[in-house]
């Protein structure tokens, strides 16, 4: 279904682009969106935010959304397009409600993760969806001390979100595709201890499903989506 | 029994799992107070058992573990509560519906609104302030006008571009998707597939 849809929405700008003066930009800005939107929707983790490319696209969004003021009304091209514009919103909305609800999940988990990897640098989550942790997590714990936590023994009194809160299943599988060549890639296989080392090589265009830790490298350089 | 309150509870919580009753204060009430009893008892033999009397130590044992699981019978009460209430919120938007507000203890209601303007803040935020309502566009658009049903009379319905509906109950109209998204989510308009 989503491939389905994906096409589409392809040709669709195709079209709709073509009284605009930049080309390719929007197209590739889009294409990547798209390939950021379901690489986070079959993650089990959340990815780092594609902050550059929500911004261009909401700008873009805006501007299509002008020109099409201009058209006169009653043109039936006009259907179309705010059609297209439609189904990039949802897109964008969608990518942004994943990216949500993961936070929320995994909310006092991510914000461990990164007191504790400062020196590594990694910035999972933009300022703003930091920010919604951070209230999010000290909301619900601030609600259960106040109910109930302050009322019990002093040996009982304290609880942390992090300590119990869920964490990505690093472990589930995923269906990905490659795209670019990647020789001898190292998978282990099996529970911890009859664990078996294999070494594949994964050829551009082939499609695999296999665990999400080995190839999480590989997704956050470009060279697989999942699908 | 030990523990017999707890489990009440979340097997309370295990029996609605669609819906919100009211919030059972007594009973959270009563696990507190047995918590507080067994660790009072718990205090008082641990003082006793210094002085070498080890055949108190299981019981001892056994009291914090009735601790330790009432603990977090009441947390997962709590918790799974608020996580019905955040689904409520995406469902129904900012405003809840009446009996649920009703089953609500005051400060489950503080949370909702804390709740509410966090995730205000950030949708206003995205975009360098220019901001996105993450609550519309739910589900992949098929086609750019659907057909709705009025369930009930709502009055004067203005449109992006300007124009005037009436919406008035079972009334059939044909609108744009965007536009009437939310008040489908209301409960105000029903898609009717053709």
């Amino acid at each position: 279904m989503a491939g389905d849809y994906e096409t589409h929405a392809q040709e669709e700008i195709l079209h709709s682009d073509e009284d605009e003066t930049e080309l390719t930009t929007p197209i590739e800005v889009l294409q990547k969106l798209e390939e950021a939107w379901l690489n986070e929707k079959f993650a089990p983790e959340l990815l780092p935010y594609k902050g550059e490319l929500v911004d261009c696209m909401l700008d873009q969004l805006q501007h299509m959304d002008q020109n099409l003021r201009r058209v006169k009304p009653g043109d039936f091209r006009i259907i179309i397009h705010k059609m297209e514009l439609d189904r990039i919103q949802f897109v964008l909305n969608s990518y942004l409600r994943i990216r949500l609800e993961k936070i929320e999940r995994f909310g006092a988990y991510l914000l461990n993760l990164e007191a504790q990897e400062e020196a590594e640098n990694i910035e999972l989550m933009s300022p703003e969806e930091k920010l919604f942790a951070q209230q999010y997590v000290g909301n619900i714990e601030g609600y259960l001390h106040d109910t109930i936590l302050q009322h019990m023994p002093p040996n009982m009194e304290h609880f942390q979100l992090a300590s119990v809160g869920s964490k990505p299943n690093l472990d589930s599988y995923v269906f990905f595709k490659v795209l670019k060549d990647t020789p001898s890639l190292v998978v282990e296989e099996g529970a911890s201890e009859t664990r078996e080392s294999d070494i594949i090589d994964l050829e551009a265009g082939s499609q695999h499903i296999i665990r999400y830790r080995p190839v999480y490298r590989l997704l956050q350089n470009g060279t697989v989506k999942l699908i | 029994m030990l523990g017999e309150k707890a489990l009440e509870l979340i097997k309370e919580m295990k029996r609605s799992q669609d819906s919100l009753p009211i919030l059972k204060e007594d009973s959270i009430k009563q696990v507190l107070e047995e918590m507080k009893a067994l660790f009072e008892e718990n205090q008082r033999d641990v003082t006793a058992s210094v002085n070498e009397e080890l055949q108190l130590h299981t019981t001892v044992q056994l009291r914090h573990s009735v601790l330790l699981r009432n603990k977090r019978c009441l947390l997962t009460y709590l918790f799974t509560r608020l996580m019905y209430l955040k689904k409520l919120r995406w469902a129904f938007g900012s405003v809840l519906p009446s009996d649920v507000r009703s089953n609500l203890s005051e400060s489950e209601y503080h949370w909702f609104i804390a709740y509410n303007k966090a995730l205000a803040t950030y949708m206003s935020s995205i975009g360098d302030g220019m901001g996105v309502d993450l609550q519309q566009h739910l589900q992949p658009p098929k086609s750019f006008y659907i057909q709705v049903r009025c369930l009930q009379d709502f009055g004067d319905f203005e449109t992006a571009d300007g124009t005037k509906v009436v919406l008035t109950k079972n009334s059939v109209h044909l609108m744009q998707r965007s536009q009437c998204e939310k008040l489908i989510h209301q409960g105000i308009l029903e898609h009717i597939t053709i």
